[in-house]
């Protein structure tokens, strides 16, 4: 069941968010959605330069469309990585209308929270911010990529590899300890059975 | 950096800058940004009828027996269509122009040039602007979908296998 919209409490007033994207169309829509929802606090770049310049500061929330060229791309790892970047762990959402095949590998190691595909409305952007809000997901680092864990669940190391996790326990399960469950055994941990409270 | 991830809970700043927000309603703040959306309705179809008009250029331009070596910059106008007419409750011309990237970036991918795919796409992006008709939106959709599907890049048959994430 969705809650109501009218009793939910959302407002960006208080937020933090900068948006980099080089199309000023673009940029105005999602713009106009932001200034909806009460973002007061909000810096506009097109160019990654000008965002790395407003990164100096502290962001709640990134949006980055990465562009025709996908460069904008390069702008995450850069905030993710970066020794002088204030934004190491800052919510980034990729806004984009289509990802070309060549940079698809680009957009999931990039280190981004979410990708959004356009087109925007009021009701998906609120969505997925509430839901950055939510996110309990930890913050990953290795040589290959920084940002949050991509695995929404997480059900041990594929089989037949070693976990890279430091935390990862060895695959090899050993020896049985007691004797196999009997078929009987098993249907009858399936089996609805009434009870009395 | 070791080749071990390292994993964390960093502080989320956002679920705190959200806590700190007014009362204000996410039912008034969608209202009020569908009203700021409809101040720049104007500007998007402005965007909308000129990006067209750049296509249908472009496709004039094309040597009618040869490749074009403008097919990113096909794809950088296609793709700023993409998410402006919706504004403008034109969402047909956003499906064509999603289904247009999806064709320019297997041909881009591939090294290959074909100028009906995109006439065809450039085509239909003019006529779903005028027509009003649903049922006639999707034929023309419909249609687009099916050169979509000759020319898009297909992960089965294309994509080089990557690397395991983290």
């Amino acid at each position: 069941m969705q809650a109501d919209p009218g009793s939910i409490k959302f407002s960006l007033d208080r937020t933090s968010i900068l948006i980099l994207d080089a199309d000023p169309m673009s940029m105005s829509i999602l713009s106009q959605i932001l200034a909806g929802f009460g973002a007061k606090n909000l810096y506009k770049c097109t160019t990654i330069e000008d965002a790395k310049l407003a990164a100096q500061r502290e962001f709640d929330l990134i949006f980055v469309d990465p562009g025709a060229s996908g460069d904008g791309y390069e702008f995450i790892p850069w905030l993710r990585r970066d020794p002088s970047s204030r934004n190491k762990f800052s919510s980034i959402m990729v806004v984009t209308g289509h990802t070309q095949s060549t940079r698809i590998t680009s957009a999931r190691d990039s280190g981004a929270n979410f990708v959004l595909a356009k087109p925007l409305t009021p009701t998906k952007i609120s969505a997925r911010i509430g839901w950055l809000g939510r996110d309990k997901r930890q913050h990953v680092e290795c040589q290959s990529y920084v940002g949050p864990d991509r695995r929404f669940k997480f059900e041990g190391p594929p089989q037949g590899l070693e976990g890279r996790r430091e935390g990862d326990l060895s695959a090899d399960l050993g020896n049985a300890s007691q004797p196999n469950m009997s078929q009987a055994d098993i249907d009858a941990l399936m089996q609805p059975r009434r009870i009395t409270l | 950096m070791s080749d071990k991830a390292k994993f964390f809970k960093p502080v989320n700043r956002l679920a705190g800058a959200l806590q700190d927000g007014t009362n204000r309603t996410l039912r008034e703040g969608i209202r009020a940004a569908d009203r700021n959306l409809t101040y720049i309705a104007g500007d998007c179809l402005q965007h909308v009828e000129e990006a067209i008009a750049r296509l249908e250029q472009l496709i004039a331009d094309w040597p009618a027996d040869g490749g074009s070596d403008r097919l990113q910059e096909f794809y950088g106008i296609s793709l700023s269509i993409i998410g402006v007419a919706s504004v403008v409750d034109l969402p047909q011309i956003d499906v064509a122009a999603k289904s247009l990237c999806d064709v320019l970036d297997g041909m881009i991918t591939r090294g290959i040039e074909f100028r009906e795919p995109v006439a065809v796409h450039v085509g239909a992006m003019r006529l779903l602007r005028n027509i009003t008709n649903p049922t006639d939106s999707q034929h023309v959709i419909d249609g687009l979908l099916k050169v979509r599907k000759r020319f898009a890049f297909d992960p089965l048959v294309d994509a080089k296998p990557v690397g395991r994430p983290a």
